[in-house]
């Protein structure tokens, strides 16, 4: 899996052998499709996701899928994916998924491959920004700097579907699996911000995550469009190492020059979602609310000499709200973010919490062309990075964020 | 004892009663199958296969979803069976296709060609407004 995981082009050409040798079997097995997005960023201050602050286009994603029916409740599907977000993804193209799912019934389904994770509303489809009204997510919990390790698992899951009595329903989706880091993603990002206000020459030492595992079930109660969820996620074995060096005209004589290393080792990340979904006519109703701590420690190590992390493991919490509305062709969505607390949070100031009321705007062009819009304003700098020095100084608690996307699916 | 004599029912009444069946028949709404598929659907089983809950029939073909688009009624009638309306529909099953999950319903704007895909696949299933004049597809109404 991991030379797989090393070469996505070997993964799509397989998939494209898949498609072909489909194509030749039998045509009406087949289905495929796609989406190209562009967009647009442009912040009053700070730069969030890409240099926003100057406006900017980097902000692409394309996606082009199939799926086969080669034999009676079998189906292959994948996706090959290339996206650009600032100084994420680079138009890299990477197998978004390719797995054989096999339905023995509705009540039981397997699949193996790479798998997409899910957790909540959205990781799964996270990517899809046809499939909601508002162009970025509710930051903190579905962070698109993330999806290196958020998006998509190398390897199995069980999944289906059981009615209740009372035309009530029970879903369930069990994974497994290899997690992927990407030493140019938005964990590694996270990592180096850590550290980048203080030293320089900064650099990801290690980076690997071994496995993950998680569980998502979502209750149907017998109101019509109404779904409650639960969701959890584990990440462990997790290896992450940052290495740079105080400023020589540190004034502190202890450091002045010193190397530093924070040292992340067999790391556990562990995450809970609790999640609501109601449809009532042309509105839309949805609020989660995840919480999550990364264990047991980060040690340091500086000029050579150990010196053992005694705090206690980092807790997060965020949770959002939001309404949405369609008229025709049109759509309106409100959002309130907040990420309020972190329990032992290293930061300070204004970078340990953020705020965003968001309101988006969608249009439906026509069957396969999407136009949106949105504005955020935001309190707080937690979600800010600053790995190659975009956000030096964290001088502004307020500001606002706006965004702008087409969609075109086929 | 006495004999109560026997009110005939209005010729009126009758008339009524027959239009009111006859309106509640043509009110009923077609669903289309493959010639193949035999499986009674009822409308449990036609929402699972609308929410993308049921993905393959009892014979193990896929289900494949076909829908009339410029249809008001058969567009209501997805509506009904489905849970959802024409965008929740769309916006629920891009969820699934784009990953991996499912195949997207197919959209056709013209029922001769859905009529066409219906035949061609074992496990297609489509909601029409009016199935008088089809031929060569099994009808069911819910």
């Amino acid at each position: 899996m991991t030379e797989l995981r090393q070469h996505p082009l070997a993964f799509l050409l397989s998939a494209l052998a898949l498609i072909g040798s489909a194509l030749e079997t039998n045509a009406q097995s087949l289905s495929t499709g796609g989406f190209v997005s562009v967009g647009y960023l442009e912040s009053s201050h700070y730069n969030y996701l890409a240099d926003s602050e100057k406006g900017t286009l980097d902000f692409v994603e394309i996606g082009l899928n199939a799926s086969w029916t080669p034999a009676n409740r079998t189906t292959i599907n994948g996706q090959a994916f290339l996206f650009e977000l600032g100084p994420y993804g680079n138009y890299t193209p990477l197998v978004d998924y390719l797995f054989v799912d096999y339905a023995k019934s509705k009540e039981l389904g397997f699949r193996a491959g790479r798998i997409k994770r899910e957790l909540g509303l959205y990781t799964h489809i996270q990517d899809i920004d046809i499939a909601r009204t508002s162009i970025l997510l509710p930051h903190g919990m579905y962070d698109p700097r993330y999806r290196d390790f958020s998006a998509s698992v190398d390897g199995a899951s069980m999944y289906g579907s059981f009615n209740l009595p009372g035309d009530q329903r029970i879903t369930y989706n069990l994974y497994g699996g290899f997690a992927q880091a990407d030493p140019e993603g938005g964990l590694a990002g996270f990592s180096l911000t850590a550290i980048s206000r203080t030293t320089i020459d900064n650099r990801i030492k290690t980076l690997e995550a071994d496995g993950t595992y998680g569980a998502q079930f979502w209750y149907n109660p017998n109101i019509e469009g109404l779904r409650v969820g639960y969701g959890l996620s584990r990440y462990f074995g997790i290896d992450i190492s940052t290495q740079g060096k105080f400023p020589d005209a540190l004034p502190d004589p202890l450091l002045a020059g010193k190397e530093l290393i924070n040292l992340g080792q067999d790391l556990t990340y562990e995450i809970d979602q609790l999640s609501i979904e109601y449809f009532l006519g042309n509105w839309n109703f949805t609020a989660e609310y995840q919480w999550s701590h990364v264990g047991p420690t980060i040690d340091r190590i500086i000029g050579g000499v150990f010196f053992p992390d005694t705090t206690p493991p980092t807790e997060f919490e965020v949770w959002y709200a939001n309404a949405s509305r369609r008229f025709g062709k049109l759509e309106f969505g409100l959002t309130y973010t907040s990420s309020p607390f972190s329990k032992n949070d290293t930061n300070v100031g204004n970078a340990t919490y953020q705020k965003d009321t968001q309101l988006s705007v969608r249009y439906d062009v026509n069957d396969h062309w999407t136009l949106k819009a949105e504005v955020h304003s935001i309190e707080g700098t937690k979600r800010l990075f600053n790995q190659h020095g975009q956000n030096p100084v964290l001088d502004q608690d307020d500001w606002t964020l706006w965004a702008a996307k087409s969609t075109f699916t086929f | 004892m006495t004999n109560t004599p026997h009110r005939p029912i209005p010729r009126f009444a009758l008339a009524l009663a027959f239009l009111l069946v006859a309106s509640l028949r043509l009110s009923a709404d077609p669903i289309l199958l493959n010639p193949e598929n035999n499986t009674p659907v009822n409308e449990e089983y036609l929402r699972s296969i609308l929410t993308g809950t049921e993905r393959f029939w009892e014979n193990g073909h896929e289900v494949l979803i076909a829908v009339l688009k410029n249809d008001p009624k058969a567009e209501q009638a997805l509506n009904r069976f489905s849970g959802m309306t024409a965008s929740k529909f769309k916006n629920h099953w891009q969820r699934i296709a784009f990953s991996g999950r499912g195949k997207m319903p197919k959209q056709f704007s013209d029922i001769e060609d859905l009529v066409e895909f219906v035949k061609r696949n074992p496990g297609a299933i489509a909601i029409v407004s009016d199935a008088k004049e089809l031929r060569g597809v099994n009808v069911a109404d819910l």
